[in-house]
């Protein structure tokens, strides 16, 4: 890429990280709002603990202005957020940063294993169904995923830890072994992967169908245009024709979707979390929520659109990183 | 009339059988849902069977009560609990049973010994009722808002194409979450079905709106708007009589998208207790209550839920392919059909 193209690649990014900051302000705002619809306070749930003294509530009211109206409290929150102070966990009586972090880790990383599984099975299958078109092979890579297509992740998540449990190959729930602590390095890192495996694997296959039927529908739709028969007749191979003509014109609409797919990617992610107790985002809004932890709440939904919002950009920044005609038509 | 596309026809189909089960639930019940058979928590299946163990065939099906070779013949119409068919008809029929002591547990029984069967069958009429309701509200709203940004594509377009997207931001389930939040955690269980509607209704509209915007946005262009401009109709005329009847085809296939993806919502909402609270009947509920994987495993008969769910999918994936395809085939009239999969 040219010093141009970099220039306009950074104006992009500018514009959307301004439409973010927006976005953040909005989202974090409008569930200050919504809290506050709620009945109870946010130190109801503390106050019935014998073990929080009179004080410890009375600083914290203080320290939150938990006694003021909720634009003067989201303030104080907002002045907070920037220096990285999210606000106080009530239930565990930590800093919420304290408890974010790993969580949203657990979340990013079973979106993108649960994402990659998704296009290694997704890209091979729309490859081998375009170029057998009406074959056999391609017939039942549609049937299959019009039934991945109505088997809601629910079911699947369910039916994973059902295998899980009863054939003992892998551990049902959590990211870490008890005996995490006295692995090696590798041993770690083994472990993690071989708890991540099946959630992503739930996932990836809720979310593989829409980027088969996709891909399949472009590469036929591009299989069909005239540049296709130009490189036929210059004598190239079917396979060549496929993956250096078809697939790389194909690859647009496979982008764009990649973006939009990202909130069913999350909420996907946020089912199989609450089904297979993998601590993520998703888990920890459900928990905060039925112990009215609302600090963490409202982190945990500013994360979620942060999530949702960052990925957006990334499918935007491909876009134009694999088309050129998107480059020359933004200048 | 018969009905030529064959994803029309089964999705139509499997979903009128859904209906008949949910709507006649309290006949085709053989408990009360509620009902704990407290000696008789995780039975398996009843087996219903033709013939004895000497190999004599019977005429009518019987069941073998528990440890007793005591054999209670399958009767049809027994008097069972009372009950209203539709809220109006009172009455004790149920359509199957056994008499006392011999149980009939056509799916099992869960952990508290209540009937999965019966169960499942107020269950599917909760889930359906969910998915009904949720899309009255949501499509009159997603119809009104949406046609009109199409139709003027000024202020009001800015204004509510920013509030969708404000919508969109969350992913679909925090979205449902955060709402849930505006709300008691405990409340009667009418006032949370209400609830419930209403927040997955209020997440729904968005993402329906702003495809009906689309197609009322290409809808404006069109030569028969112009004509309708050119003889000096209203614009209420227009949008009225022009725009909406032509908005049909995007309504119902996007309807149909949408459905499943309410009724997940509620599944999840009622798996995670925030939903219509037990011992009332529903999917998520039950797959919650059956605690824990290692039941989950040992009785399989408790999966059962997610099978209904699975048929519910299937019936709208149906309808909305086959209405998908039905409409294409018309592509003259019908050009804005959008084509991708609703995200759950």
């Amino acid at each position: 890429m040219n010093l141009y193209n970099c220039g306009l690649m950074f104006k992009l990014i500018l514009q959307r990280i301004l439409a973010l900051v927006l976005l953040l302000l909005t989202v974090s705002s409008g569930s200050f709002l919504l809290v506050q619809i709620a009945p109870g306070d946010f130190l109801t749930e503390m106050s019935l603990n014998p073990q929080v003294s009179s004080e410890t509530l009375d600083h914290l009211r203080e320290q939150y202005a938990l006694d003021q109206p909720w634009y003067l409290q989201f303030g104080k929150w907002l002045t907070g957020m920037l220096q990285g102070d999210f606000g106080h966990s009530f239930s565990c009586n930590c800093p919420v940063s304290a408890l974010i972090y790993e969580r949203l880790a657990n979340t990013v990383w079973l979106a993108a294993a649960g994402l990659t599984l998704t296009l290694l099975v997704a890209l091979p299958m729309g490859l081998l169904a375009a170029k057998y078109r009406d074959g056999i092979l391609d017939r039942f890579f549609v049937f299959l995923s019009a039934f991945s297509l109505s088997s809601p992740s629910f079911l699947l998540a369910l039916l994973a830890i059902v295998l899980a449990a009863r054939s003992g190959w892998f551990p049902i729930g959590g990211v870490h072994s008890l005996d995490y602590a006295q692995l090696s390095a590798a041993g770690q890192l083994t472990d993690f992967w071989h708890h991540l495996i099946l959630p992503a694997s739930v996932l990836a296959l809720r979310q593989f169908p829409s980027f088969f039927r996709q891909l399949r529908a472009s590469l036929i739709e591009t299989l069909s245009q005239d540049f296709i028969l130009t490189a036929r007749a210059k004598g190239l191979s079917e396979n060549t024709i496929l993956m250096k003509h078809a697939f790389r014109n194909a690859l647009n609409p496979l982008i764009s979707m990649l973006g939009n797919s990202l909130g069913s990617l999350l909420s996907g992610a946020f089912i199989v979390e609450a089904i297979m107790s993998w601590p993520g985002l998703g888990s920890l809004t459900v928990s905060s929520l039925l112990s009215r932890d609302l600090f963490v709440l409202i982190a945990c939904l500013v994360f979620a659109a942060l999530l949702l919002a960052l990925g957006n950009l990334l499918a935007d920044v491909l876009l134009v990183i694999a088309d050129p005609r998107i480059r020359s038509s933004r200048s | 009339m018969t009905i030529r596309n064959r994803k029309l026809r089964w999705g139509l189909t499997l979903l009128g059988l859904l209906i008949f089960c949910a709507a006649l639930a309290d006949f085709l019940a053989v408990y009360d849902p509620i009902v704990q058979h407290r000696e008789h928590n995780f039975a398996p299946p009843t087996k219903v069977h033709f013939a004895d163990a000497e190999g004599r065939w019977y005429l009518r099906p019987f069941v073998y009560a528990e440890e007793s070779q005591q054999q209670f013949p399958l009767r049809f119409f027994v008097v069972g609990a009372p009950y209203r068919l539709f809220g109006l008809i009172p009455s004790q029929r149920h359509l199957l049973g056994v008499d006392r002591p011999g149980r009939l547990f056509l799916l099992g029984s869960d952990a508290l010994g209540r009937d999965v069967f019966s169960r499942l069958l107020y269950g599917a009429r909760m889930s359906l009722m969910t998915a009904v309701v949720a899309l009255l509200i949501s499509l009159p709203l997603a119809l009104l808002v949406g046609s009109l940004s199409g139709f003027y594509s000024g202020a009001f377009d800015f204004v509510s194409m920013r509030a969708i997207e404000l919508f969109m931001a969350l992913p679909a389930l925090y979205l449902v979450i955060a709402l849930r939040s505006a709300l008691p955690l405990s409340l009667p269980p009418d006032k949370v079905f209400f609830a419930m509607v209403m927040v997955i209704a209020l997440f729904g509209w968005a993402g329906l709106a702003r495809i009906i915007r689309g197609a009322a946005l290409s809808l404006r262009e069109r030569d028969f708007v112009l004509a309708a401009k050119a003889i000096g109709a209203t614009d209420a005329r227009i949008i009225v009589h022009h725009i909406l009847p032509n908005l049909t085809a995007v309504t119902l296939t996007q309807a149909a998208l949408a459905a499943p993806g309410y009724i997940l919502a509620e599944v999840t909402l009622s798996y995670l207790g925030l939903g219509v609270p037990e011992p009332l009947p529903s999917w998520g509920g039950m797959l919650a209550s059956v605690g824990g994987v290692q039941q989950l495993s040992a009785f399989w008969w408790n999966l059962s839920p997610g099978a209904a769910i699975f048929i519910t999918s299937l019936a709208f994936y149906l309808l909305a392919e086959g209405l998908r395809e039905l409409y294409d085939s018309r592509e003259s009239t019908h050009t804005f059909i959008n084509h991708s999969p609703r995200p759950e």
